[in-house]
């Protein structure tokens, strides 16, 4: 029989420590020193540890050859603190779909206390399980555990059954809150073939091991091999959400795992997709690939936008406006869209189903169209080893047009462009599917565009120390695309303002905003204000910046563990032209000043100078040339933050002569 | 308790109604028609036909279909369809529809029927659609044609048609229905045309104002093979207690427990100190809510045997526990987000919640008892049952009480923070805040929080980045009821030290103070006003800011002290040296209850400019 095969990809060292509070692994098996222990001298402030955890997958088959996945998950959680009490109750999602059929089984819970000289059980009553639809296609089942209190240890353990034996959802070995130990545990017949990965930044032990096993098929014993790939991690720290980060659930310690062939002895192998070449393959037997460059059903249509004195650009924006004028688009983003015929039949659409249209006329007018498949920074990062069409969340067009120039298109998004997309989608590895030749290949489409606001403001100074001014501001690209973002969120210009203003601390007079409804690159905002400065005595005391850029809240913690990943790289130049009332003279102006934050690839700069006898001119530029960060650099880079949003606080001193 | 009966989900969010003309209307309900019709005290049926045009995207959420199923309602049919420039786009059968939980606890029988149209603008939706009530009918399907703002009402009609001879009671929007009776039933009937629809503004006053709505129960109804009358609260409380007869059944052996560590308790008051402290300890809150159960408590044995319930469990828990120790108790349902009872009705329906009532009769006093989190004091009637309608459960009925509220003056916060300042703009920082009666309630537990979720809350209003931040403190007088009785007062305090790099920006020869780094200005809105401006309690802040100067600087400027009183606030400001190395800033804002005419919104506006203006000003030092 052929050798199983597991192919670990980022092999890792032995343990680098042992856990802290020492375990037995066995239901039930209570120590006193998990009951007596009142905290967690790792992580004081814990308000409940998982003492242990161990999943495992387990894909086996029965006497009718019928393939079955179970999952069963193991958890001893102890409560440290009221608030850990939380921690008891528990949810489990599974599948009701005919073809993803899954069942949830074998739930036991007891929790354990102290009671004087002995350590008391209390057994969970099972007519406390509850059954509940939670979405189309999927249940939840809920339960809790009795009798929790301050120092209560719960031991939990269920199983889901599932038909999908191919598939494994991500094993997370580290949490939210301190994890003692963590096992991972996949279990397969021989003749299932898997390869499985881990991420994070704690080690991991990893063994494997081999065990007889035989099922009696049509009568006869038929003997294999178990092999079992075990992960353990001991020790491992809580890790919460932080900001600055699309998917911080990426860089918690976990294993993935993904089946790639069964073969059985005189059967056809079943074959999962193995290469990237094979997942293109699929993609173009799929919708995505036929309805993006089928035959367009509103031809004529297409072909009547053309122009001799119309760009390129020009004409894919039109022939995107007249497909938005066909379907509307209903809010959801699909991978694969449906049928034109249909789409058309409903006008409204996901944003698949419009970027299929669209992709679609565009061949009419001899553009090359393909689908660029994404897979979105917040889903986390997609490791090139781990091939799945199950990868990717969204298809965008790469247009090529007749001159050869490419761009990529997200028809849906009205804030966007060409080349101009959401931040959430400027990966570097994003798989372009072509029709010949090489069936598909990785694109880096995180910086397909220079991304930039340039705002210019003058300003009339009172010798009131009133300032009345006004200010536009021009962004492009993906500057653009977050400015329409933002504009757009709120129901009427009124809630913008408001913002403005409290953010600000201006009046705003009036307010003009050019781009929300254009399909463009640009959008600009235009203000005219009204701001009190500090006046007292023969004194004013004037901040030059009638907006800011930068928030300190965006690094306020003191600590960081996820790394930062910030949503493009992009300039700022800001110049300001201060007029001073008469009878005043500048009696003290900022410093020129210039910071660098190396790990950020950012500078900034500001000047002021006197330009005439009563203008001042203020120029502050900043730029950020990278988009990660490792957590190791967070100091630096919160220091750097400081110093960028302490000189909105700048101040010019004008003092009557 | 089982959520409101009555009243929707969405209305409990809403706090906001006026009108608008109709051209700004995102959405239209064309066409409303529900008629209730009453088979039995058992059955029912509610039949619904609308029609509504959705004019754009902010419009979409009217024409969502949502409803409601438990054990006793069903949606027994379901038609519709999307419409665009009068042709149907799409048919919608009860296939197409969504189903999902809509648990806010651990389980629930609530299900939720749920589908949401999607085409261009503008589109209509027509619905039609059958609830079949069964098992019982203990109140009619809420009226409320319209919750999202700005959508207008053309017609909408509501119907409840009962076997003739069935008194029924209602709390309306609008005047009385008309009613007719044809045959073997009455029939009230309740009309809507020409609703301009309402916006959403800030600090508004109820929606029940002016969205049209009916709330209706039946006078005598029966419920999950039970019967009742919701005549009076009297009549209610009967019902409830006859759900709840075996609900005290705690065992023998856990009652002597309760005696022996009771034993050495002299007052009521002690017995119920050791018994909370039990729950405490002993329990926590889960909700479960399935049938009729969904108004019957579990027994107290499954409490203590499970360690969970919910409110009606724990209340019903503690109750028993206490009678077994010889201290009566009352059981009283309330609803935590209104203090009056709707006038014209009477029904559990409206109700939210449940809390234990003891009697403190060595002290002429009651303790409302908040069984869901016993953090709360002993003595403390918590913000969402100080001042309201209460009804008592007890053998003899229902009994309404009004539990007694705090004079507004009690809720107030106070800090005062310790700034030493170095001449680049950093400091260390020293902290004292006090807070009390509903202002402490947030920090109640604030010791068991981690220490990322202490420095959070702590720091969120602040304006500055803080470092190194350190709870040196806490306390509070938690164990002062017994001194000060009625009078009591709950008041955390804590004492934290913190330092940060940017306190103050240090430019050149001068140093640029904050005025108040440690709270935040007012909202306001800059638009036209639609609705009065509702302050519904009153509250007050003083804050004392006191900063070390570094050695070899002066004040130069101080920012002119600012003092505004009107009807509803005042605020005061003011900045002065202290000698000649420390600047000391005081900031103190009280609002009491009111409601601002709409006209007058102009001047709560400039009020609210002229706060975040004082917050923002500097005080400048300069190199001597």
């Amino acid at each position: 029989m052929r050798r199983l095969t597991f192919f670990i990809l980022l092999l890792t060292c032995a343990t680098a420590f042992g856990q802290s509070i020492s375990v037995n692994p066995k239901f039930g098996d209570i120590s006193d020193a998990e009951v007596d222990m009142t905290t967690f001298s790792s992580d004081t402030s814990a308000a409940a540890l998982i003492l242990y955890s161990e999943e495992t997958y387990n894909v086996t088959f029965d006497a009718s050859l019928e393939i079955l996945q179970t999952h069963s998950v193991h958890r001893r959680i102890k409560i440290l603190k009221e608030a850990g009490r939380d921690y008891a109750d528990f949810r489990v999602l599974y599948y009701t779909g005919k073809s993803l059929s899954e069942s949830v089984s074998g739930i036991k819970v007891s929790t354990f206390n102290r009671d004087g000289d002995r350590i008391s059980e209390t057994k969970m009553d099972k007519k406390l399980v509850f059954t509940e639809p939670y979405s189309d296609g999927v249940n939840v089942v809920s339960f809790t555990a009795p009798e929790v209190r301050v120092g209560s240890v719960i031991d939990v353990y269920y199983e889901i059954k599932s038909l999908r034996y191919y598939k494994f959802d991500d094993v997370y070995l580290q949490q939210d809150i301190p994890v003692n130990m963590a096992v991972a545990r996949y279990s397969m017949a021989e003749y299932f073939f898997a390869k499985g990965s881990m991420r994070g930044s704690y080690p991991v032990d990893v063994e494997t091991e081999e065990t007889e096993s035989n099922i009696s098929v049509s009568g006869r014993p038929v003997y294999f091999r178990t092999k079992s790939a075990i992960y353990t991690a001991k020790d491992l720290p809580a890790m919460s959400s932080e900001p600055l980060c699309y998917a911080p659930r990426q860089y918690r310690s976990a294993i993935s795992y993904e089946m790639t062939r069964f073969v059985y002895p005189g059967m056809s192998p079943v074959n999962f997709n193995t290469t990237w070449s094979e997942v293109d393959v699929a993609v173009r037997e799929s919708n995505i690939w036929t309805e993006t460059r089928g035959k367009c059903r509103f031809a004529d249509e297409v072909l009547a936008l053309k122009d001799d004195g119309k760009n390129e650009k020009q004409l894919i924006a039109d022939v995107r406006d007249l497909v938005l004028s066909k379907v509307e688009w209903d809010g959801t983003r699909k991978l694969v869209p449906r049928k034109s015929s249909e789409i058309l039949k409903s006008k409204t659409g996901s944003a698949a189903d419009i970027n299929a249209l669209t992709g679609s006329a565009l061949k009419e007018l001899g553009f090359e169209v393909e689908p660029l498949l994404i897979r979105r920074r917040s889903s986390g990062y997609l490791p090139e080893y781990l091939v799945s069409t199950d990868a990717f969340d969204l298809f965008i067009l790469c247009i090529t047009s007749p001159s050869g120039t490419q761009y990529y298109l997200d028809a849906a998004r009205k804030e966007g462009y060409l080349n101009v997309l959401s931040d959430d989608f400027l990966v570097t590895n994003a798989r372009l599917v072509h029709p010949e030749g090489p069936v598909g290949e990785w694109r880096d489409i995180s910086e397909l565009t220079t991304n930039q606001i340039i705002v210019s403001t003058e300003m009339n100074l009172g010798s009131d120390g009133l300032i009345e001014g006004k200010m536009v501001g021009r962004s492009y690209n993906q500057c653009s695309f977050a400015l329409k973002e933002s504009y757009g969120s709120y129901d009427s210009p009124d809630g913008f303002i408001e913002e403005e203003e409290q953010e600000e601390n201006v009046e705003i007079i009036g307010l003009d905003f050019e781009g929300d409804d254009k399909f463009s690159a640009e959008a600009i905002l235009s203000e005219t204000f009204e701001r009190e400065c500090t006046k007292s005595g023969d004194m004013i005391y004037v901040n030059p910046f009638a907006t800011k850029f930068h928030n300190r809240s965006s690094f306020r913690s003191e600590k960081r563990q996820t790394p930062i990943d910030l949503p493009y790289k992009y300039r700022v130049t800001y110049q300001a032209k201060i007029n001073i009332p008469e009878g005043y003279q500048v009696e003290e102006m900022p410093s020129t000043l210039a910071y660098t934050c190396a790990p950020l690839n950012s500078r900034v700069q500001l000047s002021c100078t006197l330009s005439s006898e009563n203008q001042i001119s203020v120029t502050f530029v900043f730029l950020l040339g990278g988009r990660f960060a490792y957590a190791e650099d967070y100091p630096d880079i919160r220091a750097y933050w400081e110093q960028v949003c302490n000189i909105y606080e700048k101040v010019i001193v004008l003092k009557k002569s | 308790m089982r959520a409101i009966g009555l009243l929707p989900a969405v209305l409990a969010s809403l706090i906001l109604t006026c009108a608008v003309h109709a051209q700004e209307a995102s959405a239209i309900v064309r066409f409303y028609d529900g008629k209730f019709s009453m088979g039995s005290s058992k059955t029912g049926t509610f039949k619904v036909v609308a029609e509504i045009e959705v004019l754009g995207e902010s419009g979409a959420p009217a024409s969502v279909f949502v409803e409601n199923t438990d054990s006793y309602i069903s949606l027994s049919s379901f038609s519709g369809s999307v419409s665009y420039k009068g042709k149907v786009l799409t048919k919608i059968t009860k296939s197409d529809l969504s189903v999902r939980s809509l648990s806010s606890g651990l389980a629930e029988d609530n299900l939720a029927y749920y589908y949401s149209p999607s085409a261009p603008y503008p589109y209509t939706v027509k619905y039609e659609y059958t609830m079949s009530y069964r098992k019982g009918v203990a109140f009619f399907p809420t009226f409320m044609p319209v919750s999202d703002e700005k959508v207008s009402i053309e017609n909408a009609t509501y119907s409840i048609e009962v076997p003739k001879g069935t008194e029924i009671q209602y709390y309306a929007s609008q005047s009385s229905p008309s009613s007719e009776t044809k045959g073997g039933t009455d029939t009230y009937i309740w009309k809507v045309s020409d609703f301009k629809g309402f916006v959403s503004e800030h600090q508004m006053p109820s929606a029940l104002e002016m969205v049209p709505f009916v709330f209706a129960a039946p006078k005598d109804f029966m419920y999950g093979g039970t019967t009742g009358s919701q005549r009076t609260w009297n009549d209610v409380g009967k019902w409830l207690n006859s759900l709840q007869t075996s609900s005290d059944d705690l065992p023998e052996d856990f009652k002597a427990t309760l005696k022996e560590m009771t034993r050495d308790c002299r007052t009521t008051f002690d017995k119920v100190s050791v018994l909370y402290k039990f729950l405490r300890e002993k329990t926590r809150y889960v909700s479960i809510q399935y049938g009729i159960g969904g108004y019957v408590p579990f027994p107290a044995s499954t409490v203590l045997s499970t360690g969970f319930g919910d409110c009606k469990a724990l209340s019903n828990f503690l109750r028993s526990a206490l009678a077994a120790v010889d201290v009566p108790s009352d059981y009283f349902i309330l609803n935590t987000e209104r203090k009056e009872s709707l006038p014209g009705i009477v029904t559990f329906g409206l109700m939210n919640h449940v809390m234990l009532s003891v009697p403190l009769p060595e002290r002429n006093d009651t303790l409302w008892v908040e069984c869901t989190n016993p953090v709360y004091p002993l003595g403390y009637r918590h913000s969402g049952v100080a001042g309201h309608e209460v009804v008592l459960i007890g053998e003899g009925g229902g009994q309404v009480k009004t539990v007694p509220s705090y004079p507004d003056s009690l809720s107030r916060q106070s800090q005062k923070t310790v700034v030493t300042l170095d001449d680049k703009g950093g400091a260390s920082i020293s902290g004292h805040r006090d807070m009390y009666l509903d202002r402490a309630e947030p920090y109640i537990g604030f010791g068991e929080l981690s220490t990322d979720a202490q420095i959070r809350r702590l720091t969120s209003a602040m304006k500055i980045h803080p470092d190194n931040v350190t709870v040196t403190g806490i306390g509070d007088n938690f164990g002062e009821y017994l001194e000060k009785g009625k009078d009591f007062c709950p008041h955390v305090w804590l004492d934290y030290t913190m330092s940060t790099t940017v306190y103050a920006n240090a430019d050149g020869s001068r140093i640029f103070l904050p005025f108040n780094p440690v709270a935040q200005g007012m909202t306001f809105q800059r638009g036209t006003r639609v609705n009065d401006l509702v302050i519904t309690g009153g509250m007050s802040n003083e804050d004392v800011v006191e900063v070390k100067i570094p050695a070899g600087y002066k004040v130069e400027s101080i920012p002119e002290p600012v003092e505004l009183h009107t009807a509803w606030g005042d605020f005061v400001a003011s900045a002065s040296q202290k000698g000649s190395d420390t600047v000391l800033t005081k900031v103190s804002y009280t609002f009491r209850p009111a409601r601002i005419p709409k006209e007058n919104y102009d001047q709560f506006r400039s009020f609210a400019r002229a706060v975040n203006r004082a917050f923002e000003s500097k005080i400048v030092l300069a190199r001597e």
